[in-house]
């Protein structure tokens, strides 16, 4: 027989979550609501519109007529689009691996009991937080081919060191240099999760005889996916932004103009929509972009099941 | 057990606290914006503000502020906002979108990329009785004016080159300085005399400069475009010619850095640091080349050279000038301020430390600036006659890129007419892509 009571219980106790639900949503709603605001005002609203404008023939200021997907068909039969993809992949290839190696062996160095270690730590991630003008001009007088660091020091070994800014060749391994400079945001990330890994995982490894390679290859890596994944998709997304360097070293030497050997994707974009005004071309090129860096994280994303273990698996 | 969020708007009713906190929230920011606003309208209950927005060297931005700061003290009536931004072009487009200033600067290589943002100061001028063209000379309305015959601006004034010799290395290397004019022999005679050493600390006789990348072809009788800008003919014989000349300084004679020498030092610091005996130079430049050099050694101004076979001796130059936003809400006190900045001789004479004015009556106004080092200034005006009007950017930037990529190719050694042809190739669709839109 049904008791009434735990009915009546019951119902007041559903009632009384029911209204605690709708006080938290409530809540919810009305502290989330200025980000919500904030992204739909100056991201979504802006993305959306960058979207309808690469339909139209607009200029910087000027609102122009809808051509249909004309923008995008002239993206692709344009020469410059392809020098630029090139060289954002060549970039992004090389030193996104690059990077995610640095910024793990500097962890790993860092993340001994050792005295002052708080000092070193810092000085390996104060570059990262180093304006970007100010460290590409840095290093634009590093990389000089008359007067730099680095051509002198090839010299001791009797190299003639190259002209790395303005030699097509050399010009995006320079900016791929230049970009291990500042892997101290990935190294601190590291750092964080080799400190999460169980010491107690390493004491059985070396009871079992496991050597340092297997430990690193069975236990550090494996725990660490997460942390691998997460920095792979960070740094691939911007490596294929990457804009700051090849620009500001085309603004040092104006007599030079825009070398081809630098001319990176964004700054391609940059060019067409900011130095050509033309609002509704940048923006098929930016969303482009948009598209192939969804693809490839979509499909960083897709692997990860293979390579990535999560604590609660 | 925690409910799940969110349940849905629709679901949502706020209780009174919460209407009641965003409410004040909401009060407690118009509160103070209506304050500001209505400090506002006190303030400028008896002004008009003028917004004006320009860019600068440090010799404009000079010249600009103090001409706002007079205009401002000989009319109490007006508020002068002025601006002068080093990423002028960048900021001006996206102001236009929506919140352009009353003013700003426009400069005539830009070919009319901003013609339909400008009101027609011609119609402000016939209203006020002004001829423009006996106000102004030729030259200065050239780039400013359209071929339908509105007028974009009121020229402020003419930017010419001149040539900054190195004095010290002309006395070493036994050259004599010119007085008036001379030729490109003469020039080439000179900087082999000046050039000398090798590698880092080679000591050349001219520095590089986009300005000999623009200029080149005219010596001959060449250019970049035909007469109606719809042709590029950088690879046609004249303008080959041209090309050719400035090749031989860099590759056969070897006065003047090549692509990887001046990758290291680009053209004014190579002057500055005393390692080239010539370089050109602009009035906005003066004030830069003064600090920089300091007193390290005497330099003073040469006119730019002329070529002998052809007597030509085309100078580059561009006319900067103060336009009406289409959109301003001020354009007749608008107008009086560009009327003012660019015919009043008390505005002329600060505005002649950037720039030579354009009124008949003014341009010798220039030789009275004093930049903390005795020139010879009077090269400036020598060169107005000179003056000619290329196109590097503004509406045809998009073009010289594409140029400037096969230029590089002939500073790094390539061979002339193949280099040009490939850049009136690569350069001929951007420009037919220019006219279509």
């Amino acid at each position: 027989m049904v008791n009434t009571a735990t009915i009546e219980a019951t119902g007041s106790k559903r009632s009384v979550r029911s209204a605690s639900s709708k006080r938290e949503a409530r809540n919810f709603w009305m502290y989330i609501s200025p980000w919500i605001v904030g992204f739909s005002a100056f991201i979504l609203g802006p993305m959306l519109y960058s979207l309808y404008l690469s339909f139209t023939d607009s200029k910087l200021g000027q609102l122009g007529g809808f051509i249909g997907t004309a923008n995008y068909v002239e993206v692709f039969g344009d020469d410059l689009f392809y020098i630029a993809v090139r060289n954002t992949a060549y970039y992004a290839i090389v030193s996104v691996p690059l990077q995610l190696v640095l910024a793990f062996f500097l962890a790993s160095l860092l993340n001994k009991r050792i005295p002052a270690i708080g000092v070193f730590r810092t000085v390996f991630y104060l570059p990262s937080v180093i304006a970007g003008i100010s460290t590409v001009l840095l290093w634009s007088w590093i990389f000089n081919s008359n007067y730099g660091l680095v051509n002198y020091v090839l010299s001791l070994f009797g190299i003639s060191g190259p002209n790395w800014l303005s030699d097509e060749r050399y010009a995006v391994p320079a900016i791929i240099i230049m970009s291990l400079h500042g892997v101290g945001g990935a190294m601190l990330i590291f750092l964080a999760a080799l400190q999460g890994v169980p010491t107690s995982l390493y004491e059985s490894a070396q009871l079992d005889g496991a050597g340092t390679v297997q430990r690193l290859f069975r236990i550090t890596l494996p725990m660490i996916s997460p942390t691998i994944f997460f920095n792979l998709i960070l740094g691939i997304i911007g490596a294929l932004q990457v804009f700051t360097q090849p620009y500001i070293f085309s603004q040092l030497n104006q007599n030079l103009g825009r070398n081809r050997g630098m001319y990176m994707y964004v700054q391609y974009l940059f060019d067409q929509g900011f130095r050509y005004y033309r609002a509704g071309y940048g923006s098929a090129i930016a969303w482009i972009l948009f598209a192939f860096t969804l693809v490839v994280s979509l499909i960083v994303m897709k692997t990860s099941s293979n390579w990535v273990y999560y604590s609660d698996e | 057990m925690k409910s799940s969020l969110p349940i849905g708007l629709s679901d949502i009713a706020f209780s009174r606290r919460s209407v009641l906190t965003i409410a004040s929230l909401a009060a407690l920011s118009a509160c103070s914006s209506s304050a500001k606003s209505s400090d506002l309208r006190q303030n400028s209950s008896a002004k008009t503000t003028l917004s004006v927005f320009t860019w600068g060297y440090p010799a404009e931005k000079k010249a600009r502020e103090s001409q706002a700061q007079l205009y401002m003290d000989t009319h109490p009536n007006v508020n002068v906002a002025i601006e002068v931004s080093p990423d002028y072009d960048r900021k001006l487009a996206t102001m236009l979108t929506s919140n352009g200033p009353d003013v700003f600067e426009v400069s005539d290589d830009w070919f009319h990329l901003y013609k339909d943002q400008l009101v027609d100061v011609k119609t402000y001028a016939d209203r006020d009785g002004l001829d423009l063209n006996t106000l102004f000379s030729k030259r200065a309305l050239q780039g400013l004016s359209n071929p339908d015959g509105k007028v974009e601006g009121m020229p402020i004034g003419l930017c010419p080159f001149v040539m900054a010799v190195n004095l010290d290395l002309f006395k070493a290397a036994g050259v004599v300085v010119p007085t008036g004019k001379w030729t490109w022999d003469e020039v080439l005679a000179a900087a082999k005399a000046i050039t000398k050493g090798t590698g880092a600390d080679k000591v050349y006789g001219m520095s590089d400069s986009w300005v000999y990348d623009q200029t080149m072809p005219f010596y001959y009788g060449g250019d970049y475009y035909n007469e109606d800008k719809t042709k590029v003919i950088i690879n046609q014989p004249k303008s080959v010619t041209g090309f050719q000349y400035w090749s031989d300084l860099m590759h056969k004679s070897q006065v003047m850095p090549d692509f990887d020498a001046a990758s290291g030092v680009q053209g004014n610091q190579r002057f500055y640091a005393g390692k080239a005996g010539m370089a050109p130079i602009n009035m906005w430049d003066i004030l830069d080349f003064v600090s920089q050099i300091g007193s390290s050694f005497n330099w003073d101004l040469v006119s730019m050279p002329t070529e002998a076979s052809t007597g030509l001796t085309p100078v580059w130059s561009i006319v900067e000038g103060y336009g009406i936003w289409k959109g301003s809400k001020n354009k007749d006190a608008a107008w009086d301020y560009i009327k003012w900045t660019t015919t009043d001789p008390a505005s002329l004479k600060l505005s002649s430390i950037a720039a030579i004015p354009m009124t008949q009556d003014s341009m010798n106004f220039v030789l009275d600036q004093d930049f903390g080092k005795k020139l010879n200034l009077q090269k400036f005006l020598d060169a107005v006659p000179n003056a000619i009007l290329t196109l590097p950017g503004g509406a045809f930037a998009a073009v010289s890129d594409a140029v400037n990529q096969n230029l590089n190719d002939i500073k790094r050694g390539s061979a002339v007419q193949p280099a040009l042809d490939k850049a009136a190739q690569q350069a001929q669709p951007v420009l037919d892509r220019i006219w279509k839109k």
